[in-house]
Parts: C-alpha cells; structure tokens; sequence
C-alpha cells in the first residue's frame, strides 16, 4: 500500500498502533489461532494482524461502545468484505442506539474506496435505509443514482435500487430514468431489464386499481 | 502472449504448486479473503482433486479447521472467529464430502440450521441479518441433498421462488425482478436440477441467452455486453451441460481461452489473460475444463460443483 504521493504518506504517519493507544490499554488483544500446520493458511500485514486481534478481544467480550464501534470502522477499512465485523457493527449501533443518518455517511466512505461490488456493504445499506424507513427514499434513489453513473450495471446497486422503489416507493419516474440511461448506451442490458420491471410493477397497479 | 497455432497446456504441476503454497507475501489481496477461507479451501481442495493431487493434502488436518468453524446453531462460518453463514456451511458440507468425512458431523443440526433460514416466501436467507438471494437457495438445497436431508425444508415453496426469480429473457436473477446474471442462472438452474424442479426452465430460450455469453475471444461474460471472465467459464457452462445445452457454444474456443488464463510461470488461473491469479478462478477455469473433458482432468457434477465420483459415492455409495 505504499504511495510517492504526499496525502497518502500523511495519513500512513497519522495511524497510532492500536498497542500505543491510552484509550486501548486495557485490553488484551487477542491472536488468530490457525494450529500448527494451516490450511490455505495467509499472511497478513502487521497492521492486519494487529487490528483484527483486537478486534477479536472486544468481538469475544460483546463490548458495544463508542471505542469498539470506532474499531469496526478500522477492520472495515481493512477488509470490507468481514462479514462477522459488519454484523457486530449493526449490534453496536443498536446498542447505543446511533443515528443512523451518520452510518450512511460511513457507508458512503467504504463504498467509495473501491468497495461498489461488495455484498456486506450492501447489505448493511438496506438495513440501515430499513430502519431509517421512508425519509431514506430519496437517498436511495440518489445514492445509486451516483453509484450507477460511475458503473451504469452495478449489479448490486440496481438490485438495492429495486428493493428501495419497492419498499419506499418512486416506481412512476423509473422509465425516464431507464431513457436517459439507454441514451448513453443502447445496450445497457441492466436498464432495458428494469424498464421491463417498470412495466410488470406499472401492470400491476392498473390490476389492483382496476380491482378498485 | 499466447499462441493461437496450437492450444496451450494445462500446467497441472504449477497449478498444484501454486495451490500448495504457503503464501508470504503480505499482500492485499490475501487479507481480503481471511473471512471467506471456507470457500477458498473448498475451492483449492476441490481443483486438486479435480487434478488428481489431493494427496498432497493432510486430510485429518482439513477437517480439523472444519470442524472448528462449526457453530452450536449447526452453521459454519468462513473462518475461525467469524458468524455462521449458509455459504460458508455449503463450503464445508462440500469439503467433508471431498474428504469423505462426512460421518464427523451431525447432519440433523446443519439441516435445522437451514431449515431455519427458509423464508415465508420460501426463499432462504444467508444468515440471521436476513439477506435473501437466490444464491442462498441453491445454497440450502444443495447442501441438504449431499446430507440426504433435503425432504426437511419445503421444496414445493422453495423452488416456487426461485422459479419467481425468472425474467423474460428466460434467465433468473438473484430476487424477483433482477437482472438475469450468469451466477444467479447457475444456482437457480442447480437448485432446479438438485430438487428435480427442472420443468421450470426454457431451455432453449436460456439456452440461447447462455451461449450468447461466449465473446470473440472465446472467452465467456456474465450479462449482455460484458467482458469476458474465466468464472463464467463455470458458471455458464454448468448451466448448459445441465440443460443439454453445451454443444450451443464453441467448446475448443473456450478451452484455449481458459488455458490463455494460466500463469504457466507460478501457476494459477486469472479472470483474462495475463491479469494477477486467484485461487477462486483458478478453481472455476479448471471446473470449465473439465466439463469440456480436457484429457487428465476427472468429471466434475455440474449441480453439486464435486467430482462425479464423491457424487456417485454420496448417492450409489454406502448412506450414511
């Protein structure tokens, strides 16, 4: 991870091992145990290794507070694709029953370092626009609006996009969507298939309509 | 790079060599996958064996780590320290049954796991936080058909969603509406073909959209208008073997794509040509090939994604 470029090399500098952090002292990190001879057995880097031992000392008391919550950013910023540490994070905001409003902005820190193909942070998305209901409706569509522009068949942003017109609403302005998309490229496969979708969702509520 | 006057080799050797290897570099992407070891060891394991270089493996080992990923609730997680998880459970069922260690769990805990995970709709979720793909499907009916337990969920409602996941293009997506995806098509048509569901697929019409995946180079996408990835070289492929499809794409054509994707220095598959290696294409180029029955490689069941004969062993084998 190394970087000639001058903000990188700061922000290297700037991170304390968690061993010479005051606020950490009192906790005995605990080490990855794999036995003696491993199987497709890794090796980490010192700051890997360090990171997830702690982890794993707060992970094994269930301590849900401010420190550990920071901690889990730490782990994710690492690896995003920890599963276990995404789950131990929503305990936490549970726990101290955070604004969740503030997770979408962590979210959206995660997302933008290379992570838009990443099912654990998806799916922490959909649970915290779930939780946050409908004012999340407009983010949603926002939000991956903006990821789609970067990468116009995400799979997983077109797949949260679904389930946030479905949950939260907004199906009637999708097709002019679709439009602009398709007037970029015509063979956006993932946009014809959504106005496909419109269409299903558009027939159904003539149906419940006409039922009325 | 590569030589289109005659098809490269498969460099069984290297490949081994690579898998085998303890790796020391500190690399990025080794720390990515700590959490997901389950399936990186299933799919290291099942390629040597695939390649006939399973006993290069210490077997009561493996199945140590296994059992150590085990959780009371009967799942197993990626990795030792991590929550359980439907695909990392999957990957273990599919490990012991490699192994033919089936006998060291309790196949009646793993299956309430599962059976727990079945959603109303009959879709299944990956775990407790309630994601819902329809990957997890396949995941649920294949790994209770390897436990002979597959009557304990409700297959009716279970296949009724996959079969809800179908789009007009005959393809299947992860949920109902999403865009049909060539890894999505694998695990609904499997889970079709595991549950004999298989009725509910156009195989001429899928049939159609999966041998459109192959590109000039021979190579085969995921979705209209992608790249080529050796994955696909699977994914579409199991597809088609499962349908009686697989003379619909050009078979020498995807072979020398495939072998134009080994690190025939170090060893090792990548996604395309002269790309950085991983153990997971590594597995699915070698899959592919042996599903075009490259000489030297054993069959491959394309629904259980196991050599044929751990297959025929779990089905024609002594019950356990």
């Amino acid at each position: 991870m190394s970087s000639s470029d001058d903000e990188e090399d700061e922000q290297e500098e700037v991170r304390v091992p968690l061993s010479q952090r005051p606020e950490w002292s009192d906790v005995e990190p605990i080490p990855q145990d794999d036995g003696p001879n491993p199987v497709v057995s890794i090796a980490y880097t010192d700051e890997f290794r360090e990171t997830m031992d702690y982890f794993r000392a707060v992970f094994a008391a269930d301590e849900r507070s401010p420190r550990a919550l920071e901690l889990t950013a730490e782990v994710i910023h690492l690896n995003a694709g920890n599963y276990t540490v995404w789950h131990f994070r929503r305990l936490i905001l549970e726990s101290l029953q955070s604004d969740l409003r503030d997770e979408m902005k962590f979210f959206e820190l995660v997302a933008n370092k290379g992570n838009h193909k990443n099912y654990q942070i998806w799916h922490h998305r959909r649970w915290v626009a779930e939780k946050l209901g409908t004012i999340a409706a407009t983010s949603e569509l926002q939000f991956t609006q903006e990821v789609l522009s970067l990468d116009a068949k995400n799979y997983h942003a077109w797949s949260h996009r679904q389930w946030a017109l479905q949950a939260l609403g907004g199906w009637e302005n999708e097709l002019e969507y679709c439009r602009e998309l398709l007037e970029v490229d015509i063979l956006n496969n993932s946009a014809w298939n959504q106005c496909f979708e419109f269409n299903v969702q558009n027939f159904r509520c003539h149906c419940i309509m006409l039922a009325y | 790079m590569s030589s289109y006057t005659r098809m490269g080799e498969l460099e069984i050797e290297k490949h081994t060599q690579f898998i085998m290897s303890v790796e020391k570099k500190k690399d990025f992407d080794s720390m990515v996958m700590e959490h997901l070891r389950m399936s990186g060891a299933y799919w290291g394991l099942t390629t040597l064996d695939l390649m006939g270089k399973l006993d290069a493996v210490n077997r009561e080992e493996v199945v140590s780590w296994v059992l150590q990923c085990q959780h009371d609730c009967g799942g197993f997680s990626g990795n030792v320290g991590h929550d359980p998880h439907i695909l990392y459970t999957l990957s273990a069922i599919q490990i012991l049954a490699l192994l033919d260690k089936l006998d060291t769990i309790d196949a009646d805990k793993i299956s309430a796991y599962i059976v727990g995970l079945q959603q109303e709709d009959g879709s299944f979720a990956g775990d407790e936080w309630g994601e819902i793909d329809t990957r997890f499907s396949y995941c649920a009916v294949c790994c209770l058909s390897i436990l002979h337990r597959l009557d304990k969920i409700d297959v009716g409602k279970a296949i009724s969603y996959v079969a809800s996941c179908k789009n007009f293009d005959g393809g299947f997506g992860c949920t109902p509406g999403g865009e049909s995806h060539a890894g999505q098509i694998f695990c609904c048509v499997s889970a079709f073909a595991i549950s004999g569901a298989l009725t509910h697929v156009d195989r001429d019409l899928l049939g159609w959209w999966l041998c459109e995946r192959q590109v000039k180079s021979g190579g085969l996408n995921g979705r209209p208008e992608k790249l080529a990835d050796v994955c696909y070289s699977w994914w579409v492929l199991s597809s088609l073997t499962i349908i009686e499809r697989v003379h619909w794409i050009d078979k020498e054509k995807l072979k020398t794509f495939i072998l134009d994707c080994q690190d025939k220095e170090h060893g090792g598959i990548s996604d395309r040509p002269d790309d950085a290696v991983d153990v997971f294409h590594t597995f699915f180029g070698i899959a592919g090939l042996s599903l075009l029955e490259y000489p030297g490689l054993k069959p491959i069941d394309p629904a259980y994604a196991l050599p044929v004969h751990v297959v025929d062993r779990l089905f024609f084998g002594q019950p356990h």
